[in-house]
């Protein structure tokens, strides 16, 4: 099959690789029919996940067509429509049963669990294409796909009035959104802070509207995406470039702060002053893994007593996060991988009712061969690039 | 030799726990047959279950092989299991599984202890020197992730997009036919309430 094959830092290369095939009895395999690439792509591209081993497939949202299964496999059949998760899950440790699935105890692979044990404490589970450190599985930027657990983690689209574009982005952006809004607690009344306008943000103020937010405050530096957040989102904006973002989000609420933020921006945050300056420095010399400059504005901006919710992804080690701000206000963390088990068939049947429309986020549609160069338009943010998705 | 002495020379002792959602039983149903070790301590080659109480065991170094025959030396159902290697083979050996109930209703604490000294402590041959580098509680905890998987996964998870050499398939339905599988809870089931 053909393949986007990680080879290093900004060298994502497509090439024929092997048909992936039935390892254990509760794998499926899945023809790609269509896939995208996600802002959390870019820290491997960037080089930023440890882990990552040249000739690795990437990619972790994907759908398709179900071809073969093995012989424990209960609830799919060859031929089935199908969106797959892009955390792996069992379905049968403590944490699959009580809801956590993002934190499965058995689909990291012992020895990559080793490592995610020595740098984190205890393992996380497995992901597709991203990395030894989350099992190694290769990923769904390809013409097939091996997921294991399926009938843990394929959503069956037996509606064909769902779109590929509304249903691709069940498979991670969708949830992690949605899960996002839902950790802020979100109470009548209430005013979110949305940090970062992709698509898991564009996703996460959609989310806190529908959770009861009184008014959600979008911030990104991007004009597009400012743009999709107001006109789509309907959220106020602020541009960060404008600069002064915690004086504007002071007067856009009374003096209060936001009662929550979200920060959808993660570990590559973007930030022009002098702490950006500091954060790129000790990120090359591998003094600090991660930017969080988003981070550190949420916390400051968030009311006493707020919540910040954290779905943008982190990895290592960040410096000067303002720990006496969010003690000294009492503030609450929520973060962590989105338990996309959870919320998928609920998101589902809301995209069903009409009320989520994902599709909305596209902004490129390309084939395989044209993944390579993809990558550097998301990384830049030419050309208007929102999310890419691929048809294989 | 002196207890206190950790070099290399002197042994390795692992010691590593993890918690299943089995019950004691069913964990001591499978570990009490000895020869079900290899499924998941990777870096045993085979057990081979002689009679009650003795076993023979072997671990592949390069191009030799360590040999013993082991004793049960305590045996209490659902609880614990120990055995000891027999004067004369390759290595000595001690092992040690301790059940208890985790708290909660999670299932059952597996603590595993083992632990490789050289039969004689002034002469340690290169294979036995090899085993007793590699061989640590990471590994063993590696080790037992991979039981957790067999018990409560039904396989054990790898990430190769195609059949290893090596596979564990076999190994797994091995196990499932001795001890049911659990009922897994997929995400097509999943539906809340107030969402």
């Amino acid at each position: 099959m053909r393949a986007a094959v990680w080879h290093g830092k900004r060298d994502v290369r497509v090439e024929k690789v092997p048909d992936p095939s039935v390892v254990n009895p509760r794998d499926a395999i899945v023809r790609v029919t269509m896939s995208a690439i996600c802002g959390s792509d870019l820290h491997l591209w960037n080089g930023f996940v440890p882990g990552m081993q040249p000739g690795d497939v990437i990619g972790h949202e994907f759908m398709g067509e179900v071809v073969d299964i093995g012989s424990q496999v209960e609830s799919l059949q060859i031929g089935d429509r199908v969106v797959v998760l892009c955390a792996i899950a069992c379905g049968r440790c403590w944490y699959c049963t009580h809801d956590q699935w993002a934190l499965c105890d058995n689909s990291n692979p012992a020895g990559s669990a080793q490592l995610l044990d020595a740098a984190y404490g205890h393992a996380g589970g497995a992901l597709f294409g991203y990395s030894h450190l989350y099992g190694g599985y290769w990923g769904g930027q390809s013409e097939f796909v091996r997921v294991p657990f399926a009938d843990v983690g394929c959503i069956k689209l037996d509606d064909d009035a769902i779109s590929d574009d509304d249903a691709l982005f069940l498979g991670d952006i969708l949830p992690t959104g949605w899960m996002a809004a839902e950790h802020c607690n979100i109470q009548p009344g209430d005013v979110i802070a949305v940090f970062g306008c992709g698509p898991v943000g564009l996703f996460a103020i959609r989310s806190a509207f529908l959770q009861g937010a009184e008014r959600v405050i979008a911030i990104d530096r991007v004009p597009e995406r400012l743009e999709l957040a107001k006109q789509h989102g309907q959220a106020e904006v602020i541009d960060q470039r404008d600069g002064d973002v915690l004086a504007k989000l002071d007067e856009m609420t009374g003096g209060r702060g936001p009662d929550a933020c979200i920060d959808a921006v993660g570990m590559e945050s973007v930030d022009d002053g002098p702490e950006g300056v500091y954060d790129r420095v000790k990120q090359a010399l591998r003094l600090e893994t991660d930017r969080p400059s988003a981070l550190r504005l949420a916390i400051m901006a968030c009311r006493k007593g707020g919540t910040v919710s954290i779905p943008g992804v982190f990895g290592g080690i960040s410096d000067k996060i303002p720990l006496g701000a969010a003690f000294g206000k009492g503030l609450t963390f929520r973060m962590g991988q989105t338990h996309f088990h959870r919320y998928a068939k609920p998101l589902l049947d809301r995209i069903k009712a009409r009320t989520i429309d994902p599709g909305f986020v596209i902004s490129h549609r390309i084939g395989l061969d044209e993944v390579p160069g993809a990558y550097h338009m998301f990384n830049d943010k030419q050309d208007g690039c929102v999310k890419v998705v691929i048809r294989p | 030799m002196s207890e206190i002495d950790r070099s290399p020379r002197a042994g390795i002792e692992a010691r590593r726990a993890v918690t299943i959602q089995r019950t004691r039983d069913d964990v001591y149903r499978l570990l009490r047959r000895l020869d079900n070790l290899p499924k998941f301590m990777e870096h045993v080659t085979e057990v081979r279950v002689d009679d009650e109480r003795t076993s023979h065991w072997a671990i592949k170094e390069g191009p030799v092989t360590l040999h013993w025959t082991a004793e049960l030396v305590e045996d209490v159902p659902g609880r614990r299991l120990a055995w000891r290697s027999r004067p004369g083979g390759a290595v000595t050996q001690h092992g040690e599984i301790e059940l208890r109930d985790a708290p909660g209703g999670r299932g059952t604490e597996v603590h595993l202890c083992v632990s490789y000294r050289p039969p004689l402590a002034s002469i340690t041959p290169a294979p036995l020197r090899a085993l007793l580098r590699r061989y640590t509680s990471a590994q063993l905890g590696v080790e037992l992730g991979r039981l957790r998987q067999l018990l409560e996964a039904g396989e054990i998870a790898i990430g190769a997009p195609r059949v290893p050499e090596k596979s564990d398939t076999a190994a797994a339905l091995e196990v499932a036919a001795m001890i049911a599988p659990l009922p897994a809870h997929t995400a097509a089931q999943q539906t809340r309430g107030g969402f």
